[in-house]
């Protein structure tokens, strides 16, 4: 049994029902007597929408043409780190119609009960989707994720400033670029390019392997500027940052600014992510919350995200209408590429090799 | 109306415990639901096993607290009392000076307007505008560079001097308000006195007007210290995650580690922590106000 701090605040709640005017709170959270989300047969379209995303991850265009088309008011909330969004929904942040998680955070979600499944009859565009993105190993019957966006965690450089194209993840444990490089600041993403540096999985429970991993990450930490995660991006541009390990659709937004920006796949492998559209079992407006899906399976408001973020549509149909669209990952590359497991219990080994690597 | 309200009022009058008792009731009622109640979950939840996905599992064991003793979790609480200490020893510095010219000042109506100002903005949005005079690209380096000081950028941003500016500048006004106020209280009386009777200026300093503000350094280096030593804002954004301060291993405990029993755990050392230091601030302080 796993007693999470939102049971715990629900039965502290419960005990307060005495109370006059607890009743109403409850009231509060669902006005009306609509079916919740996850039945099969949703209520009417909801006058809104609440979206919590990964910031600079949609065209501001979708949010307004979904608001003007179907008369729904969108709040949208962004989060800079997958566990940052997990801790808040676990939590007890209710409220979110529509969160994006990445593969391993819809594990963690599903196992703590937060997702509601998706009720196909209001989701006519799921054609458009490219079978590559479908049964995927965090949702196999595909009943509680549509993807989103897919990308890749690479290395992103200045071409005016480097000469000698970096491949490897051995790049930042090479004094030569020390002090111009960042590594993001994620414990996955760190200790993942030294796992594949070592021919490692990223996805490794063994305590060795990670020690072994954090022994490099505080090698290379000394060459290191700082950590940094999106903001890493007006560095870049600016010159201040060098190379810097970041996702592909990041660094091809970062280089509509500064065209000497390129990015690659390091040869040693990495992290391969797929997001996916989800909705949490509290969404106030699950109605809504389809309708906004089946509204971005549209071939052209899926292009028009890809558009704007630089990252891979899961759209097939979408594909044709981007100017310059990411390909689906060759098969020699899919052979480099991993996607990211939730760890269970071994979490606490990387989290006390991520504080060594913190404090060395 | 009124004549039942002082019926009322005097009644409670000739009763000074329930009066008391009133007076206090919403205060009291409003830290017991928002202190009290959920400090006893996270002093509940620190006691428990961690959940495999977040949260917690029933059961009870001591393990986050000795965990937090390790000689790794150790090393980064001291070097964050270390900074916080630095920080507060160097807000002094600056701030008492500060606190002085401003009480001898005729014009201290603009001069606390002046120190009061910067909190009219948000503490991200300053710590984020030092970034722009800190970075390479940033108005000190190209004012350096610009003026042929040197010929490369001084790496000034993501360094521990980066976040030893960020904690002074963003606490100095905590350490200057407290010494005003009390600098201000000094009677002038007792400098002339102590003129007249021969003290030089060195020991007017140190046996008179230092100890009688005393009271204001004290609460001062309280305002400052415990902050900086909960702090990770700083640390994140101006010394770019490398420098991890005891705030951040909370922080992270919560959002990234999935381990809410050793994140309250901490956060309950840290609090007995300050809360031994607050003592032995007060005793201090009482001392030296004999």
């Amino acid at each position: 049994m796993n007693l999470s701090r939102r049971e715990l605040v629900r039965s502290l709640a419960g005990a307060l029902t005495v109370l006059p005017g607890a009743g109403l709170l409850e009231a509060c959270g669902r006005r009306s007597t609509a079916p919740p989300a996850g039945s099969e047969e949703l209520g009417p379209l909801e006058g809104e929408l609440n979206i919590y995303n990964w910031s600079d991850y949609i065209a501001p265009s979708v949010l307004s043409g979904f608001e003007r088309e179907f008369q729904v008011k969108v709040t949208y909330d962004t989060f800079e780190s997958s566990e940052e969004m997990v801790a808040k929904l676990q939590a007890g942040a209710r409220g979110y119609d529509l969160v994006v998680p990445t593969t391993y955070a819809v594990t963690a979600l599903l196992a703590t009960g937060l997702l509601a499944p998706l009720s196909k009859r209001y989701l006519s565009n799921l054609g458009h989707l490219s079978p590559l993105f479908r049964g995927l190993a965090h949702d196999p019957a595909d009943r509680f994720t549509v993807p989103w966006q897919w990308g890749i965690t690479g290395l992103a450089w200045r071409t005016d400033l480097i000469a000698k194209a970096p491949g490897s993840w051995a790049v930042f444990l090479d004094a030569a670029l020390s002090g111009k490089m960042t590594m993001l600041d994620d414990v996955r993403d760190v200790l993942g390019a030294f796992l594949r540096y070592r021919g490692q999985s990223i996805n490794t429970t063994d305590p060795s392997l990670i020690a072994a991993a954090g022994r490099d990450a505080i090698a290379a930490k000394a060459n290191l500027k700082a950590y940094l995660s999106a903001p890493v991006k007006a560095q870049l541009i600016a010159g201040d940052v060098w190379l810097a390990q970041l996702w592909n659709g990041d660094a091809a937004q970062a280089a509509r600014e500064q065209p000497a920006i390129a990015w690659a796949l390091p040869s040693e492998g990495s992290t391969l992510w797929i997001d996916s559209l989800v909705v949490p079992a509290a969404a106030p407006h699950p109605r809504a919350a389809h309708e906004f899906i089946n509204y971005v399976l549209r071939s052209e408001v899926g292009a028009a995200i890809s558009t704007a973020t630089g990252y891979g549509t899961p759209n097939h149909s979408a594909m044709p209408l981007i100017a310059a669209p990411v390909p689906y990952p060759s098969q020699e590359a899919l052979t480099r590429l991993e996607v990211q497991k939730d760890l269970g219990r071994a979490s606490e080994t990387w989290d006390r090799v991520w504080t060594e690597v913190k404090s060395a | 109306m009124s004549l039942v309200r002082r019926r009322f009022l005097r009644w409670l009058g000739r009763r000074p415990a329930l009066a008391s008792a009133t007076l206090v009731a919403p205060g009291t009622l409003w830290l017991a639901f928002f202190f009290v109640v959920p400090m006893s979950i996270m002093l509940g939840m620190s006691l428990m096993p961690r959940g495999v996905y977040g949260g917690v599992e029933p059961g009870f064991t001591l393990e986050h607290y000795r965990r937090f003793f390790e000689p790794l979790y150790l090393q980064v609480l001291l070097r964050t009392a270390f900074w916080a200490a630095l920080a507060t020893a160097l807000c002094l510095l600056l701030g008492y000076p500060v606190a002085w010219a401003m009480a001898q000042s005729r014009r201290r109506g603009l001069l606390l307007f002046l120190v009061v100002l910067p909190f009219w903005t948000s503490f991200l949005v300053r710590t984020f505008a030092m970034i722009f005079l800190l970075r390479d690209t940033g108005l000190i380096n190209g004012a350096l560079l610009g003026l042929g000081i040197v010929d490369r950028p001084i790496a000034l941003l993501y360094t521990p001097f980066a976040v030893l500016l960020g904690l002074v500048y963003g606490f100095l006004p905590f350490m200057i308000l407290p010494i005003y106020a009390s600098l201000e209280k000094l009677d002038p009386s007792l400098l002339e006195a102590a003129e007249m009777l021969g003290a030089r200026p060195r020991d007017r300093f140190f046996q008179v007007i230092l100890p009688l503000s005393m009271p204001g350094v004290v609460a001062g280096s309280l305002l400052v210290f415990i902050p900086a030593l909960g702090s990770f804002v700083t640390s994140d954004l101006l010394g770019g995650a490398k420098q991890a301060m005891i705030g951040n291993l909370v922080q992270n405990q919560f959002t990234i580690a999935r381990n809410w029993p050793f994140g309250s755990a901490a956060s309950f050392i840290l609090m007995f922590l300050v809360l031994v230091v607050v003592l032995v601030a007060r005793r201090r302080g009482e001392e030296s106000w004999r």
